[in-house]
C-alpha cells in the first residue's frame, strides 16, 4: 500500500512543489483527488482521505525503523525552504494554505503551530495599513485555512487562539500599527517555541506520576507522550510501557521502536488485547488531537475503548496535550465529529460490498479520563472549559 | 532571630513526634509560627517580597518535611507565601496608580476593579498577575514565557517575582510587613473559625427524621450535626466507631449528650446498615486538587457502600485542608503506618514476631489514612460553601499561587 | 429466515395448548412426579384424619377423640403462633397434643411441656410394660397407615389443588406434582422467625421459655423485630438447673448453654455440635407408652429445637440439618423396632456430618486449591474453617503465597487463626477491616466463608463480608466464596435488615486491652445513645466471582439450582 515506501513523502513533495505554481494562485481549497493521486493510492480505497489525517500519516506511520530513518531524513531536507519561498517570493499570489501547508510538512511541528505560523505569513504579506484591516484579512485566511481542513482540531484551535489573541490583546490598540503588526509577527514565529516549550512542560509535570515499577499503556504515536517517557527514561525512572499496535498505521510500532532506542522495556500488545493487559497495567496515557469543551479528547481511534476499559479497572488514564489543542467544540457522541477517514489496509482484497469504517478518530468523554497534563498545569478535565470559557467570554 | 528559630524548632518537634492531633490545630499552629518569622524577619530595602518569601520558604521547608503526611502545614506555608505575593502586588499596583495605599484586601477581583480605570497600573496587574495565576491559555500568546512559563518545576526559588517595581518608597517595606501579618492574622481568625462557618450550612443539608452515617470522629462533623439539631432538626445518626481509634465512640457520647439519637456500630457494619442512611457525612484529612479525599481509615469503604446504594457522600472540610497537589498513589505515599499494638497485643504475638523459628512471619497493617477518589464523593462542604468534586482546582486557584506549588526544590506532588 | 426460525420455536403443541410457554422440560416432570410419593407429603397432609385411629387405640383419649376438630383448631392456631420456636410446626401440634393427652390420662402431671425420661423413671415396670404394648400397637397402625399413605398423599393434594378432578393428560397430573412438591418445600421452610416487635406474642413466648432471657434496654429501633437480650445474665442460673429440667435431654442442655454463652462459633462446628447433642438424645431414647416413635421423636427433636433457639437464633445450615434429621425420622421404615429405628437414625445423622460437612469441606479444599497460584496474595476475612484448610492445603502443596487476615471488631476471631497459620509457616499479613482498601492493592484472590448462601445468589455470612467483597468488587480482585451445599437455602434476602442476629452491645462499648478507650463505659444510662452489634450481613451477588462449593465451582446465579437438586437428594 501507500505508505509501504518511504519515497512517497518526497514523491509528495516534489509533486507540491510541481504544482504549487498552479494551486498557489488561488486560496480555495485543492480538490481532495488532487492530494490522493499524488501519493498513488490504490484505486479501490474511496480517495476522500482528509488532510488531517496525511499529516499523521507523514508523521507518524512506519514500517520500519530504516524506513522511517529515511522518511525523517527527506522530510528534514525537504523542511527547510518554506520560510523562503513564502517570504522569498513576494510578488506571487500569497496564498495561506500552502503555507500551512509547507510548514505542517515538518515532521515535529505542531499542526497549530504551523497554522499560526501561517496566519503570520498572511501578516507579513498584508498591505493592509489599520489594525482593522488586518484583522479582516486575517478573518479571512483563517477562515479559509479551516475551511481547507474541517477535520483538523488543531489548526482550528491554533487559529481560533491567535485570532482571539490579536483580536483581544488591548495593548495592541495603544500601539502603532507597525509595531502592533511586528509584535504580532514575532509573537507568531515565537509560537513554535512555545509549542516545543509545552512539550517540555508536559514531559517535566508528569515525572511526577511515573512511580518505579510502574506500567504504561500507550495509545498510538504522540510527540508528547513520547516526550514524557523520554524524560521518564533520562531521569532513570524504572517502568516499563505496553504499546498499542496502532492498526492501520501501526503508530505503535514507532513509538516501540523509539522506546526501545531509549532502553525502555516495551511490548507490543495488538488493539484488541488491550482489556486482557489492562490488569498489569498502571496507568494510561494518550496523547490528545483536541481537547474538546467539555473536557473529553478527540484522538487516534481506539483511545475511547482504551479509556473505557480502563475506566472499569479504576485504572487512571492520563492525557498529555498541548493547551492550544483546547477546542471550542462540544462533540455529544462519536458521530457528532467531523470524520476523518483514511484508508485501511486489511492485507487481503475486501470486496466491494463490504463497507469499511474509515474513522481515523474517536471522542473520548471526560468521564473516562483522569487527568489532563498541559502546559498550564496538570488539570481535571472540568478545568478545560473553564479556560475556554476564559479565553472566548 | 534565635527565638523564633527555637520556636520552629519546637514546632518541628512536635510535628516529628505527631504530638499535634487534627488538621486544624497543626495549620493554626503553622500559621503563628510563621507568622513570628515574619515579624521576627528583617526586611531589605529593595525586593522585600522576595526576602519574606524566602524565609517562609526556608522554615516552611522544615515544617513540611517534618511530617510531610500531614498536608495542612505544606497548605498553610503555600498560603502564606500566596498572601504576601498579593499584599506585595496590591502595594506595587496601588503605588503605580497614586491610589494611595488604602487598598489592601487580598480579594483579588476587588482588586481588578479598582484598578481597571488607570491603563498602565492595570497592565502591570496583568503581568503580574500571570505569575501569580497559573498560567492559562489567555496569556499563552499575551506574555513571553521568559521567567513565568515553567511554573511548577522552577527551581529557582523567588526569582520569579522579577516584577517591574519602579516606585519603592521608603515606607513600603514595613508596609507589607504590616500587611502581610495582618493577613495572616486574618487566615488564622478564619482557621480557627472554620467550623462555624461550615457548621452554618447545616440546615440547609440535614432534613427532618433524615438518617447520618459517619465514622470516625471529626470535630467539623459535630458541629455540623449539632448545629442542625440546635435548629430544631431532629434525626437519626449512626456512629461507625473508627477502629483501631475509636473516636467514634466519643463521637456517640457527645452526640447523645447533645441530644441526638445516635446509635454505635462497628465498621464491619457499614454495609449492612448503609442501605437505611440517607447521607453519609464525614471529615477529610486533606482534599486534594482533583477533589480526591485523604479520609480517616476506612473511608473509601464507606463511600463505596455509599455509592452503591446512591447515598450522598458529602465531606465536610475547612479551607486549610484544600492542599494543591494532585494525588499520585496517594493510598501510599500519603499515608502513615500506626503502630501495630493498637491491633494486637505485642506480648501475646511477640513469639511471632521473629520469624527465625521456622514460623510463618507476621506483618501488621495500621494504616491511617485512606484515599477516597472524587468520583465517589458528592459534594464538599467548606466555609466558602458546597462544591463539586469537579470544582475544587478552582478554589486551590484562589488560595494559591503556581509558583510556590513546590516548596523549595523539593519534588512534590504527592509526596 | 429469521421469522421462519421462530414459528418454529412458538409451533403449538396440540396437546398443551393451554400453556404454549410453560411446558417444563421432560426431565424435571419427571423427577417431579418421583418425588410426590415421599411418603413424608401423605405424613403431613393427612394429619387431621390420622389422629383418629391413634386416639382410638387409646382409650383414654376417646373423650377428645369425639370432637376432633374441635380439638385440632385451636392447637393450629396455637401453632402458628409461635411456629418460631420449632423447626418444624408438627413437633408443637404434637407436643400440645400429648400435652392434652396427658393431662386426661395421668392427672398428675400437667405442667410438664413434654413426656420423656422422667416419665418412663417414674411409672413402674408393669406400667413400662402396658405402655410398651399400648406403643407397639400404635406402631402397628401407622404402619398401616404408612403403607396406604403414598397414595392418599396424590389424590388429595390433586384433588385439592386442581379443583375439578383433572383427568386428561399426564401433563397436567405432572404439575400438580410439581406444585405438591412445591408446596410441600413451602412447608419445609422454616416458619417467618418470632416478631419480637409483636408484644401480645412475645408475651405469650416468654411464659412458655425455658431461658428466660431479659430484654435488653436501649434497643436499636430498626431492629426491633429481632431479639436483643442481655448476655450472661442467665447463664449461671441456667447452669445450676443442668440436673433439674427434664424436658431437655442433659447433652443437648450442655451444647444450648454453650449457645448461649456464645462459646462455639462458626457455623459447621455448631451444626456438629447440636447434631451430636441429637445422636445422644436418640441413644438415649425410647419411645414412651402409647406413642409412636415417629411422631414422638420428631416432637421431642422440635422440643429440642426450640430450646436451642431459645439460646441462640438457629443458622441456616443448623435449620437445613435439622430438616434432615426430621426428614430422617419421618421416613423411618414402620418395620423397624425402636433399636433399629435409633441405630438408623444415628448413622444416618453420622452420614449427614460426615458426608455433608467433613467430606464437603474436603472437596471444597480441593476445588478451591486449583485456584492458588505461586506468587498469589490470598486475603481472607473472619476465620472460616473451611478458607484456614483451603490454605494450609494449599501451603501443604507447596504454593508460594501471602496470607493477608482481615479481621473485625468486636470479635476478633483472626487472632486465633492466625496463630495458627504462623504455626504452620505461613506468611500472614493482619489489619482491620478498616484498612481493607489499603490492602486491597496487592491481593490477587479473596476467599470468604459463609454461614448461607441464599437462592438469589447472596451470601449471608459474618458481618463485614460485605464490606471486604465490595471493595475487592471495587478493585477487581476475584472472590470466592466457600460454602459446603448443606448450607443453601432456598429463602431470598435483600438486606441485613431484616432478617439478623443482634449480638452483645457491651461487647462494641469496651475495648480489650485498650484502657483508655472507655468513652462508652455506662452507655445506657444515656437514653438516645444505642450500641449495634450486628452479626451476620448479606453480600450482594455481583460482588461475588465463585461459590466454591462440593459440587464444584458455581456462579452465585446458579444456587437456586444447587438449591433444587441438593435439597431433593437430601429429602428422599
Amino acid at each position: 500500500m501507500w505508505w509501504r515506501s518511504a519515497s512517497f513523502i518526497l514523491d509528495r513533495q516534489q509533486n507540491d512543489a510541481a504544482l504549487r505554481p498552479d494551486t498557489s494562485s488561488t486560496i480555495t481549497p485543492p480538490p481532495p483527488t488532487e492530494s490522493s493521486s499524488a501519493m498513488g493510492l490504490p484505486t479501490d480505497h474511496n480517495p476522500n482521505i482528509s488532510a488531517y489525517y496525511q499529516t499523521r500519516a507523514a508523521h507518524h506511520a512506519v514500517v520500519t525503523s530504516d524506513w522511517l530513518a529515511q522518511a525523517q531524513a527527506a522530510a528534514v531536507v525537504a523542511h527547510d525552504p518554506p520560510q523562503s519561498t513564502s517570504t522569498a517570493d513576494p510578488d506571487k499570489p500569497f496564498s495561506v494554505i500552502d503555507v500551512f501547508n509547507n510548514w505542517r510538512r515538518q515532521p515535529d511541528l505542531a499542526e497549530a503551530v504551523a497554522a499560526i505560523r501561517a496566519l503570520a505569513a498572511v501578516i507579513r504579506s498584508s498591505q493592509a495599513s489599520t489594525m482593522m484591516q488586518l484583522e479582516i484579512e486575517l478573518k479571512k485566511a483563517s477562515d479559509s485555512l479551516k475551511a481547507w481542513d474541517t477535520t483538523s482540531i488543531s489548526l482550528t484551535a491554533g487559529c481560533d487562539l491567535f485570532m482571539r489573541y490579536v483580536t483581544r490583546t488591548s495593548a495592541l490598540e495603544y500601539e502603532d500599527f507597525n509595531s502592533a503588526k511586528s509584535r504580532l509577527i514575532e509573537r507568531a514565529e515565537k509560537f513554535g517555541e512555545i509549542s516545543y516549550k509545552s512539550r517540555k512542560i508536559i514531559a517535566m509535570l508528569s515525572q511526577e506520576f511515573i512511580f518505579d515499577g510502574c506500567t504504561i499503556l500507550v495509545h498510538g504515536f504522540s510527540r508528547v507522550v513520547f516526550e514524557v517517557l523520554k524524560l521518564a527514561a533520562q531521569n532513570k525512572k524504572l517502568f516499563r510501557v505496553f504499546c498499542t499496535e496502532g492498526r492501520p498505521d501501526r503508530t505503535g510500532l514507532r513509538l516501540s521502536n523509539e522506546l526501545a532506542k531509549l532502553d525502555v522495556p516495551v511490548k507490543l500488545v495488538i488493539d484488541s488485547a488491550v482489556a486482557y493487559t489492562m490488569d498489569e497495567v498502571d496507568m494510561v496515557f494518550v496523547g490528545a488531537d483536541g481537547v474538546v469543551e467539555s473536557g473529553g479528547i478527540i484522538n487516534m481511534m481506539g483511545t475511547y475503548q482504551i479509556a473505557l476499559v480502563a475506566n472499569s479497572m479504576n485504572k487512571p488514564v492520563y492525557v498529555a496535550a498541548e493547551s492550544y489543542k483546547f477546542a471550542r467544540l462540544y462533540p455529544l457522541d462519536q458521530k457528532d465529529l467531523a470524520p476523518a477517514l483514511r484508508p485501511i489496509d486489511f492485507g487481503v482484497p475486501i470486496p466491494s460490498k463490504v463497507e469499511v469504517e474509515r474513522s481515523a478518530r474517536d471522542y473520548t468523554p471526560p468521564q473516562y479520563l483522569t487527568l489532563l497534563f498541559t502546559d498550564l498545569g496538570v488539570l481535571t478535565p472540568s478545568v478545560v472549559s473553564d479556560e475556554l470559557i476564559q479565553l472566548y467570554l | 532571630m534565635p527565638d523564633v528559630q527555637a520556636l520552629v524548632n519546637d514546632f518541628v518537634n512536635q510535628l516529628k513526634k505527631r504530638k499535634i492531633e487534627g488538621s486544624q490545630a497543626t495549620a493554626k499552629q503553622t500559621a503563628e509560627v510563621l507568622r513570628s518569622v515574619i515579624s521576627q524577619q528583617r526586611v531589605p530595602h529593595t525586593n522585600q517580597a522576595a526576602a519574606l518569601i524566602n524565609a517562609v520558604r526556608a522554615v516552611g521547608e522544615q515544617l513540611i518535611a517534618a511530617n510531610p503526611v500531614e498536608l495542612a502545614v505544606g497548605n498553610i506555608v503555600r498560603r502564606i507565601l500566596h498572601i504576601i505575593r498579593e499584599e506585595d502586588l496590591s502595594l506595587a499596583t496601588a503605588a503605580m496608580a497614586g491610589l494611595g495605599l488604602s487598598v489592601a484586601s487580598d480579594d483579588e477581583d476587588d482588586m481588578e476593579r479598582s484598578d481597571q480605570p488607570i491603563l498602565s497600573a492595570a497592565a502591570v496587574a496583568a503581568a503580574a498577575r500571570s505569575t501569580l495565576r497559573p498560567p492559562s491559555l489567555q496569556t499563552l500568546l499575551e506574555d513571553m514565557p521568559d521567567s513565568a512559563a515553567v511554573p511548577h518545576t522552577s527551581s529557582s526559588g523567588g526569582d520569579s517575582e522579577g516584577k517591574s517595581r519602579s516606585v519603592d518608597k521608603g515606607s513600603r517595606g514595613r508596609k507589607l510587613k504590616h500587611d502581610v501579618i495582618e493577613a495572616v492574622n486574618e487566615l488564622i481568625q478564619d482557621i480557627s473559625t472554620c467550623y462555624e462557618q461550615i457548621a452554618e450550612q447545616a440546615i440547609e443539608h440535614i432534613h427532618q427524621n433524615e438518617v447520618i452515617l459517619t465514622l470516625g470522629s471529626s470535630k467539623t462533623v459535630l458541629e455540623f450535626l449539632c448545629a442542625a439539631k440546635e435548629k430544631k432538626r431532629s434525626f437519626k445518626v449512626f456512629v461507625a466507631e473508627g477502629a483501631p481509634r475509636y473516636q467514634g465512640h466519643l463521637l456517640a457520647k457527645d452526640l447523645a449528650a447533645r441530644g441526638l439519637q445516635t446509635t454505635v456500630i462497628t465498621d464491619s457494619a457499614v454495609f449492612a446498615m448503609i442501605s437505611r442512611v440517607n447521607m453519609v457525612i464525614v471529615g477529610a484529612h486533606a482534599v486534594m486538587a482533583n477533589g480526591g479525599v485523604i479520609a480517616p481509615v476506612g473511608l473509601n469503604m464507606v463511600a463505596l457502600a455509599a455509592q452503591r446504594h446512591a447515598v450522598p457522600f458529602v465531606v465536610l472540610a475547612g479551607s486549610h485542608k484544600l492542599c494543591p497537589l494532585y494525588p499520585h498513589n496517594p493510598e501510599v505515599l500519603l499515608n502513615e503506618l500506626r503502630s501495630p499494638s493498637e491491633l494486637l497485643d505485642f506480648g501475646e504475638f511477640s513469639d511471632c514476631m521473629d520469624s527465625a523459628s521456622g514460623a510463618g512471619s507476621l506483618h501488621i497493617v495500621n494504616p491511617t489514612f485512606d484515599y477516597v477518589p472524587p468520583k465517589l464523593v458528592s459534594l464538599f462542604i467548606t466555609d466558602t460553601g458546597g462544591h463539586n468534586p469537579s470544582y475544587m482546582y478552582r478554589l486551590i486557584a484562589d488560595y494559591y499561587s503556581a509558583d510556590d506549588l513546590v516548596v523549595k526544590g523539593r519534588p512534590t506532588t504527592g509526596s | 429466515m429469521d421469522p421462519k426460525f421462530r414459528r418454529v420455536g412458538f409451533e403449538p403443541d396440540p396437546n398443551q395448548s393451554q400453556y404454549p410457554l410453560t411446558v417444563p422440560p421432560p426431565r424435571l416432570l419427571s423427577e417431579r412426579t418421583a418425588a410426590v410419593p415421599v411418603p413424608e407429603i401423605g405424613f403431613r397432609r393427612q394429619f387431621p384424619g390420622d389422629r383418629i385411629p391413634i386416639g382410638s387405640y387409646n382409650p383414654s383419649l376417646a373423650l377428645l377423640g369425639t370432637s376432633p376438630s374441635a380439638a385440632s383448631t385451636p392447637t393450629s392456631e396455637y401453632r402458628d403462633g409461635d411456629g418460631e420456636f420449632s423447626e418444624d410446626s408438627s413437633g408443637w401440634f404434637l407436643r400440645s397434643e400429648s400435652k392434652r393427652m396427658e393431662g386426661t390420662a395421668k392427672e398428675e402431671r400437667n405442667d410438664v411441656p413434654s413426656i420423656s425420661k422422667p416419665v418412663k423413671a417414674n411409672t413402674t415396670k408393669a406400667e413400662r410394660r402396658a405402655l410398651q404394648e399400648a406403643q407397639r400397637a400404635a406402631k402397628a397402625t401407622s404402619k398401616a397407615d404408612g403403607r396406604a399413605e403414598p397414595g392418599k398423599g396424590v389424590k388429595q393434594s390433586s384433588g385439592k389443588k386442581d379443583g375439578p378432578p383433572v383427568t386428561s393428560s399426564t401433563a397436567t397430573d405432572k404439575k400438580s406434582g410439581g406444585r405438591s412438591l412445591e408446596k410441600e418445600r413451602k412447608k419445609d421452610v422454616p416458619p417467618p422467625r418470632m416478631q419480637f416487635d409483636d408484644k401480645s406474642r412475645v408475651e405469650k413466648a416468654k411464659r412458655r421459655a425455658l431461658v428466660n432471657q431479659t430484654e435488653a434496654v436501649n434497643r436499636v429501633e430498626l431492629f426491633r423485630h429481632l431479639p436483643q437480650y442481655e448476655y450472661g445474665s442467665q447463664l449461671p442460673k441456667l447452669e445450676s438447673k443442668l440436673f433439674q429440667i427434664d424436658s431437655v435431654h442433659p447433652s443437648v442442655f450442655k451444647v444450648g448453654l454453650r449457645y448461649l454463652a456464645g462459646g462455639t462459633s462458626g457455623d459447621n462446628a455448631r451444626c456438629i455440635e447440636m447434631l451430636r447433642a441429637f445422636q445422644e438424645a436418640i441413644r438415649d431414647y425410647s419411645t414412651p407408652p402409647e406413642k409412636a416413635l415417629v411422631r414422638d421423636l420428631t416432637a421431642k427433636i422440635g422440643s429440642y429445637v426450640s430450646f436451642f433457639t431459645e439460646c441462640r437464633p438457629l443458622s441456616i445450615s443448623m435449620r437445613n440439618a435439622i430438616r434432615f434429621v426430621k426428614s430422617r425420622i419421618a421416613k423411618l421404615p414402620l418395620s423397624h423396632s425402636e433399636s433399629e429405628a435409633k441405630a438408623t437414625l444415628y448413622s444416618d445423622i453420622d452420614r449427614f456430618i460426615n458426608e455433608k460437612i467433613i467430606l464437603a469441606a474436603k472437596v471444597i479444599v480441593g476445588h478451591a486449591a486449583t485456584k492458588v497460584r505461586d506468587g498469589d496474595v490470598l486475603l481472607i476475612y473472619g476465620s472460616s474453617s473451611v478458607v484456614e484448610m483451603i490454605l494450609l492445603y494449599a501451603h501443604e502443596l507447596g504454593k508460594q503465597f501471602r496470607v493477608v487476615v482481615v479481621d473485625s471488631r468486636p470479635k476478633l476471631q483472626s487472632q486465633a487463626l492466625i496463630r495458627r497459620l504462623l504455626a504452620k509457616g505461613l506468611d500472614c499479613t493482619y489489619t482491620l477491616i478498616n484498612g481493607v482498601s489499603y490492602v486491597m492493592h496487592e491481593v490477587t484472590r479473596v476467599f470468604l466463608g459463609a454461614s448461607a448462601v441464599l437462592s438469589n445468589g447472596t451470601v449471608y455470612s459474618r458481618i463485614g463480608t460485605a464490606c471486604v467483597a465490595m471493595v475487592a468488587h471495587a478493585f477487581h480482585v476475584p472472590v470466592l466464596v466457600c460454602c459446603e451445599a448443606y448450607k443453601f437455602h432456598e429463602r431470598v434476602q435483600l438486606d441485613s435488615i431484616c432478617s439478623n442476629e443482634l449480638g452483645d452491645p457491651n461487647a462494641v462499648a469496651t475495648v480489650p486491652g485498650r484502657m483508655n478507650v472507655n468513652y462508652l463505659d455506662n452507655w445506657t444510662s444515656e437514653d438516645n445513645l444505642q450500641i449495634l452489634n450486628l452479626m451476620f450481613d448479606v453480600t450482594p451477588s455481583d460482588y461475588i466471582s465463585a461459590i466454591v462449593t462440593d459440587h464444584g465451582m458455581v456462579p452465585p446465579t446458579s444456587v437456586p439450582v444447587i438449591v433444587r437438586e441438593y435439597g431433593r437428594e437430601h429429602l428422599i
